[in-house]
């Protein structure tokens, strides 16, 4: 971990942004804008709660940052100077995750030039057409044809899954592996399936109820 | 109190302009008022498709500007009782006119007609928003290809964050023989991703070729299939229930004798 790095990380109704023991407020405001202004569809109409963690902040600090923060997205709670362990042990009984948590339900096709990002897990009941794009935190879960580009586990998440009544995805990511849909277009399959990852490798399986081992 | 529609497609070249001619004459020819409203300002060819050029005096954006009174830019057809054009301005801009302006235009053509349909021009931009902005109904028209029905999933997407939620489709140029031989999309596989209504089917059909040509709406050929086709989609719109025709006519009645020897499949 470089000393005086930033990092975000998603948590349950918001952010946690552990701040490096150098970082000077220039550089944390600097990386923090470019973290947010590349996700803020991603926060767009929701309050961000923020737990800032690691390098202490003074006051004249966290009220710049504050400021700084809410030109950019819609800031809810903010807590500072929580000690990283505690945060630790708050995180994971509050991170989404992809066993519990918030889950957005999307009733309707979801057509080209669409996109829906949702920190928890998406179901969408409908179709996800070729163009459009679906990005969870979590688990995604299509009761319909799967055609556009889906990605479960979006902040890094390994166990996240994506299931399908009809699985046949242009991309298909789970946490950073990227797979596509082999050129040669095979009979499309008429069963759900499931995508999972085992290490770094996506596997795509039949879904069979009562047999998940992933 | 009229109805407004917009004719579109997302992709240019799709056949936007010959459907809205030609459901505009059948419905005239069924007795109806209607205008043609060509949105596509810059690239109007509404008024030749209909053989009316010559006869343009004002424009849609003379009329939104003030410059003349609606019923002097409304230009009549020469061949159908009760239709009308409203031509587009061609050496204006787009943004030349507002959605809210268009918006009061319909509003106030649906007072004097019975059916006002907007010919779409291609592309999501302010032309596209402009046409949407005073419809009460929507017709997306395809062709069978994937491009172009990756469009027109586009456009119903964005039909419906413009509160036109249930378009139906028109699924235009169709071949049977091409989709007898694997080499096109089928009705089903175009269905299977737009998942909206289908108004109707119109096979790719040289008629329209030569009809256009000479300024004249297809449904004016005899025995021409497509003009069929849009005589039926005028139908619909009215409300009738009218099955779908057998595309398949010629090559119908060689099958039905091959059958009837036991040398055709099935
Ligand atoms: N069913 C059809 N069969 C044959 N040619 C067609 C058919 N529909 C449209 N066309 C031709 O395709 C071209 C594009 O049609 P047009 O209506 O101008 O499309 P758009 O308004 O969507 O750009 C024209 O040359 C037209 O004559
Ligand atoms: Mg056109």
């Amino acid at each position: 971990m470089k000393e005086n790095k930033v990092f975000l990380k998603g948590i349950l109704g918001g952010l946690q942004v552990y701040i490096g023991p150098d970082a000077g407020l220039e550089s944390i405001m600097k990386e923090l804008g470019q973290k947010l202004d590349s996700s803020k569809s991603f926060f767009k109409d929701t309050e961000v709660n923020l737990v800032f963690t690691g390098r202490e902040l003074n006051e004249s600090e966290r009220n710049e940052l504050v400021g700084f923060i809410s030109q950019k997205i819609h800031v809810g709670n903010v807590e500072f100077n929580i000690p990283i362990e505690k945060e630790e042990a708050k995180m994971d009984a509050a991170t989404y995750s992809t066993d519990e948590g918030m889950t957005k339900f999307y009733k309707g096709t979801v057509r080209n030039g669409q996109r829906i990002d949702y920190q928890g897990n998406i179901i969408v009941m409908g179709d996800v057409n070729p163009g459009a794009e679906i990005v969870a935190g979590g688990n995604i879960i299509v009761l319909g044809n799967l055609r556009g580009m889906a990605h479960a586990g979006v902040s890094g998440d390994k166990r996240a899954i994506v299931i399908a009544l009809c699985l046949q995805p242009t991309q298909l990511r789970i946490g950073n592996v990227i797979t596509r849909s082999p050129e040669d277009e095979t009979e499309k399959p008429h069963y759900p399936e499931i995508a999972y990852l085992k290490g770094n490798n996506l596997f795509i399986e039949p879904y069979l109820p009562g047999k998940i081992k992933y | 109190m009229g109805e407004v529609y917009v004719v579109t497609s997302g992709k240019g070249g799709v056949g936007k302009t010959t459907t809205t001619a030609n459901i505009g004459a059948a419905l005239a020819m069924e007795g109806n008022s209607v205008v043609l409203l060509d949105a596509d300002i810059g690239l109007r060819n509404l008024d030749v498709v209909l053989g009316l050029e010559n006869r343009i005096v004002y424009d849609l954006i003379d009329v939104v500007e003030g410059a003349c009174r609606l019923k002097q830019a409304l230009v009549k057809d020469k061949r159908f009782d009760g239709l009308f054009l409203l031509p587009a301005a061609q050496t204006r801009d787009k943004d030349a006119v507002s959605p809210k302006q268009m918006q009061d235009l319909c509003n106030e053509l649906k007072e004097q007609f019975d059916y006002i349909l907007i010919d779409c021009p291609a592309g999501i931009e302010q032309g596209f928003k402009n046409a949407v902005a005073g419809a009460d109904k929507a017709i997306v028209v395809t062709i069978p290809e994937v491009s172009a029905v990756r469009d027109a999933d586009r456009i119903i997407g964005l039909l419906a964050s413009n509160d036109l939620h249930y378009p139906e489709l028109v699924i235009n140029r169709l071949r049977i023989d091409m989709v007898k031989r694997g080499d096109m999309m089928n009705i089903e596989d175009t269905m299977d991703i737009l998942g909206i209504d289908l108004l109707g089917v119109v096979p790719d059909d040289e008629n329209i070729v030569i009809s256009t040509n000479r300024g004249e709406p297809v449904i004016a050929t005899r025995n021409s299939l497509a003009g069929k086709a849009f005589i039926n989609i005028a139908k619909r719109i009215q409300g009738f229930d009218v099955p779908t025709m057998d595309l398949d006519e010629d090559s119908s009645i060689v099958d039905k004798l091959k059958r009837l020897f036991g040398i055709g499949k099935k």
